[in-house]
C-alpha cells in the first residue's frame, strides 16, 4: 500500500541523515537551505542527539568536524556565501580524514545572489574546493526521494572512505513540495566507520594506511587512543612533516583513498536508448525538466538517451562514456552561464559535439531542451 | 492628553514605498538615523532584513548611497569606505554601518571588535529585533531568554541569556557606546548627531520590534518599545569611554510579565519561566545602576538646541570625559 506525504528535498535530507545515523548538526540560517536547520531542530533532540545553532558557517562546520572526531555522524547545510566561508574547514576535514556531509543547496550567485532564486553555480567550486586537487564525493539529488536515498549514500560514502562529501542540490529541488511514497523508499544499509580494536602491542596511530587507497581506522579523540588531528602535513601517526616520505605517502593516500574506491562511490541514472543520436547528460533540477523533454521526443520518435548525473564527483567517466554509446551529440543541461559541468564532459568526447542548454537567474524549460536536442549543429 | 513638542528634523531622507512589514522597528531606525545624519552620509548594510527593505535598485527608498555587502563585513567595509574617504580628503561624509543583531551580535561580531579596537571613525547602529528575521526568524545570540523562534520551538525555547553586547562594546573602551529605542525618536536622534560629532568608534544599540517575528499586532510596536524600557528590559543608557555610565531616561519598572504578555513569541512561558526572566531582568537593572557615576549635568551643544529639542522632555546626565576629548583630539589629527 503506497504511503504518501508531502515532502521537499530539504525535509527528506534531514530525514535521510537520520537514517542514516546522524546524530550531531550544527546549523546556521541561510535561504534556501533553512529547512533542514530546522527539521534537524525538530528531530534530532527528541532522540536525545544533538543539533545546535552555530554563530556562523564557519563555526558550523567546525563544530562537525569536532563531533565527528569524538565518532558521531555529523552534518551541516548551507547555501552559496555559507559554503565559500566553510571552505577551510572543509579542507581541514579532508587532511584530518574527518567523515561529515554538508547539505549546500544552491541559490543563484555568486555572493549573496539571489537568495530566493535557483541556481547551479556551484557544482565546480564544490567539486574543486579543496586545495591540491583532492577530491571529495559530490552527490546531486533532484527529487525529495533522491534526497533521501542520497543522503544516506553520503553518510555511508563519508564512513566508508573517512571523509567529508558534498550533498549538492538546487533551491527547487530543497524547497519543492512533492507526494513522496514511503512504502518504496529506497531502503540502503548503513555503514559506520570502521573503528581501531586494539591488540595484543600495537599503538594506534590515527592516520595509519598500508596500501594508499586503504582507509585508516578511527578512534575518538580523548578516548583510549592518542589521537592526533592535525590540519598540518603529517606522517601516519599525525606527526608534523613537513616533507618526510612517509608525509607525502600520506597526502598520495588522501587522493587514492577516494579515486581507486570511486566505483563505490558512484551513482547514476542511466536511461540508455539503443543507437541513440543524442544523449542529454543533466543533474538537480535541471535533470527534472530534461527527463521531460527527452520523454517528449521519444514520444515522437526521436532517439534520445538520458544520463541524470546523481553523483558529480569523482566524475563518472566510464560510466557517462558507456551511457553516450555511438551518440554523436552530448547535451548537458544546467542551470549557469557557461556550462560548469560541460566543461568536464566536453575533454570526455574529443569525437563528438558537446553542447549545452543553460540559463542563469531563470529555470530551464523542457522547450528549451528539447530545441537544442534537435537543432542541427 | 499631553502637548507634542518635539519636532522631527522634517527632511525624510528615507522616502516612503521601502519593502518592510508594517510596524518594522528596524525601518523607523533607518529613518531617524537619517534624520540625524542627513544627506551626506554612505550606509553601509550587511545581508539582513535592510538589504530587502531598501528595495531593488534603481528604487531604493533611503535617499543616500547604500553598500550592500557581505553578512560578516559591516564593520570591515565601513571601515575600508572610511579609509577610503580619509584618503581623498573628504571628512564630511559620515560612514554608517547598519546592521540586524545577527550581523552584530554573531557572524559581524569579529569585524565589529576590529573596528572598535582600532577605534575606526564610523558610526555603527545595530537595530536588535532579537533573531535572523530575514531568513524566517531563526535564534541569534541577541534572543532574549525563553523566547520562541523557529530554531527555538516552544517545547524547548531559547535557554540562554541574551549576549550582552553593551558590556562587550564598553569593555572595547570606544569613545561613545549608547541604547536607544524606536519609541523615543528625539532621544535617538540626539545620541546619533552626538555620536557624528565625536571622532572615533561610535555603537548604538536599537531596540526595534518585529511584529511578524515576536507576534504580536503591528499598532503595538511602538508600545512594545516603550514597555521594554519601562520594565527595565531595555533600558535607554550612554557610556562614554566604555566606562562612564548614564542613564537617559529612569524606568516607571512595570513588571516584566506586562511586556511579555503582548508578545506571542512568549506565548508558551510559564509563570516560573516569566519568574526567571523577571529575575534576570532585575539584576541586571541591579548591575548596571551599580554603573552609573554621579553625573554633571552639561549644557547641550549648539547642535542640539538648533534642533528646537524639547529641553524639559528628559535631562540627559551626559558627561563628556577629558579623556573623551583628548581621544576625539587625537583621531582628529
Ligand atoms: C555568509 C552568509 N550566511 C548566511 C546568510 C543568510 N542571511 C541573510 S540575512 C540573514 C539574517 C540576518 O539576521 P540579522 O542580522 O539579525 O538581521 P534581520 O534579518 O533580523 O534584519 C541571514 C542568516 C548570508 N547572506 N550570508
Ligand atoms: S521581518 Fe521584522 S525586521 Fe524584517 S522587515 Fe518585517 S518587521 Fe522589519
Ligand atoms: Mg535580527
Amino acid at each position: 500500500m503506497p504511503k504518501f506525504k508531502i515532502r521537499n528535498g530539504n525535509q527528506m535530507i534531514a530525514e535521510g541523515a537520520i537514517a542514516a545515523g546522524c546524530k550531531f548538526f550544527a546549523g546556521y540560517p541561510i535561504t534556501p537551505a533553512s529547512g533542514i536547520y530546522k527539521s534537524m531542530i525538530d528531530e534530532l533532540p527528541k532522540r536525545g542527539d544533538v543539533a545546535i545553532g552555530a554563530p556562523d558557517e564557519i563555526s558550523a562546520l567546525a563544530f562537525c568536524v569536532g563531533a565527528s572526531q569524538r565518532g558521531f555522524k555529523a552534518m551541516t547545510a548551507t547555501s552559496g556565501p555559507g559554503f565559500s566561508l566553510m571552505i577551510e574547514t572543509l579542507q581541514y576535514a579532508v587532511m584530518t580524514e574527518t567523515p561529515l556531509v554538508i547539505a549546500l543547496v544552491q541559490r543563484l550567485g555568486p555572493s549573496t545572489g539571489g537568495a530566493t532564486q535557483g541556481g547551479q553555480g556551484d557544482v565546480l567550486l564544490a567539486g574543486n574546493a579543496i586545495g591540491g586537487g583532492y577530491t571529495i564525493p559530490v552527490f546531486s539529488p533532484s527529487t525529495p526521494v533522491e534526497s533521501f536515498e542520497l543522503t544516506i549514500h553520503a553518510f555511508n560514502v563519508a564512513e566508508r572512505l573517512r571523509t567529508p562529501v558534498i550533498l549538492l542540490t538546487d533551491k527547487e529541488v530543497g524547497m519543492t513540495s512533492e507526494n513522496v511514497d514511503y512504502s518504496a523508499l529506497p531502503q540502503s544499509g548503513i555503514v559506520d566507520r570502521k573503528l581501531f580494536v586494539r591488540s595484543n602491542g600495537e599503538t594506534y596511530g590515527s592516520y595509519r594506511f598500508l596500501l594508499p587507497d586503504e582507509v585508516p581506522e578511527f578512534a575518538p579523540i580523548g578516548g583510549r587512543e592518542k589521537v592526533t588531528v592535525t590540519g598540518s602535513a603529517h606522517d601516519k601517526s599525525g606527526r608534523l612533516q613537513k616533507n618526510s616520505p612517509e608525509t607525502i605517502e600520506v597526502l598520495r593516500h588522501l587522493h587514492e583513498k577516494v579515486v581507486a574506491n570511486s566505483e563505490e562511490i558512484i551513482r547514476l541514472d542511466i536511461d540508455a536508448v539503443d543507437g541513440a543520436d543524442v544523449i542529454v547528460i543533466s543533474y538537480g533540477v535541471s535533470a527534472r525538466t530534461s527527463i521531460e523533454a527527452v520523454a517528449a521526443l521519444r514520444a515522437k520518435g526521436e532517439r534520445v538517451s538520458f544520463c541524470n548525473l546523481r553523483t558529480l564527483f569523482p566524475i563518472p567517466e566510464k560510466e557517462i562514456k558507456k551511457a553516450a554509446g555511438n551518440a554523436k551529440k552530448v547535451v548537458v543541461v544546467e542551470e549557469n552561464i557557461v556550462g560548469l559541468y560541460r566543461t568536464q564532459i566536453e575533454r570526455l568526447f574529443p569525437d563528438k559535439k558537446v553542447s549545452g542548454v543553460n540559463a542563469v537567474g531563470k529555470m530551464i524549460t523542457p522547450g528549451d531542451i528539447e530545441k537544442e536536442i534537435l537543432s542541427k549543429n | 492628553m499631553g502637548q507634542i513638542k518635539y519636532q522631527l528634523p522634517p527632511d525624510e531622507v528615507l522616502a516612503p514605498g521601502h519593502f518592510a512589514c508594517p510596524g518594522c522597528g528596524a525601518t523607523l531606525t533607518m529613518r531617524y538615523a537619517l534624520k540625524a545624519l542627513g544627506r551626506k552620509t554612505v550606509v553601509v548594510i550587511p545581508a539582513c532584513c535592510w538589504s530587502v527593505i531598501d528595495g531593488p535598485v534603481p528604487y531604493s527608498a533611503a535617499g543616500v548611497p547604500v553598500f550592500h555587502t557581505a553578512f560578516e563585513t559591516a564593520a570591515s567595509t565601513a571601515s575600508g569606505v572610511k579609509a577610503g574617504l580619509d584618503a581623498q580628503g573628504d571628512h564630511e561624509t559620515t560612514v554608517l554601518a547598519f546592521a540586524g543583531d545577527g550581523g552584530t551580535f554573531d557572524i559581524g561580531l569579529q569585524a565589529l571588535s576590529g573596528a572598535a579596537e582600532r577605534n575606526e571613525d564610523f558610526i555603527y547602529i545595530c537595530y536588535d529585533n532579537e533573531a535572523y528575521m530575514n531568513t524566517g526568524i531563526q535564534r541569534s545570540s541577541a534572543t532574549p531568554f525563553g523566547a520562541w523562534t523557529t530554531t527555538t520551538p516552544a517545547v524547548s525555547p531559547k535557554a540562554e541569556k541574551k549576549k550582552n553586547i553593551i558590556e562587550i562594546l564598553a569593555a572595547h573602551r570606544i569613545p561613545y557606546l549608547a541604547t536607544a529605542s524606536v519609541a523615543y525618536p528625539d532621544d535617538m536622534i540626539a545620541k546619533i548627531r552626538k555620536a557624528k560629532d565625536i571622532r572615533g568608534f561610535k555603537f548604538i544599540h536599537v531596540f526595534s520590534p518585529c511584529p511578524p517575528g515576536w507576534k504580536f499586532e503591528p499598532e503595538d510596536s511602538i508600545k512594545i518599545s516603550r514597555m521594554a524600557i519601562e520594565s527595565k528590559v531595555f533600558p535607554l543608557i550612554e557610556i562614554i569611554d566604555g566606562i562612564d555610565y548614564a542613564l537617559s531616561k529612569e524606568p516607571d519598572g512595570i513588571p516584566v510579565r506586562d511586556y511579555i504578555k503582548m508578545q506571542g513569541r512568549f506565548r508558551h512561558l510559564n509563570d516560573e519561566q516569566i519568574g526567571i526572566i523577571q529575575a534576570n531582568v532585575t539584576e541586571d537593572w541591579e548591575r548596571l545602576r551599580a554603573k552609573f557615576a554621579p553625573t554633571r549635568k552639561v549644557s547641550r551643544s549648539r547642535r542640539d538646541e538648533s534642533t528646537g529639542e524639547n529641553k524639559s522632555s528628559q535631562t540627559r546626565n551626559v558627561t563628556r570625559t577629558k579623556n573623551a576629548r583628548k581621544r576625539a583630539q587625537k583621531s582628529r589629527g
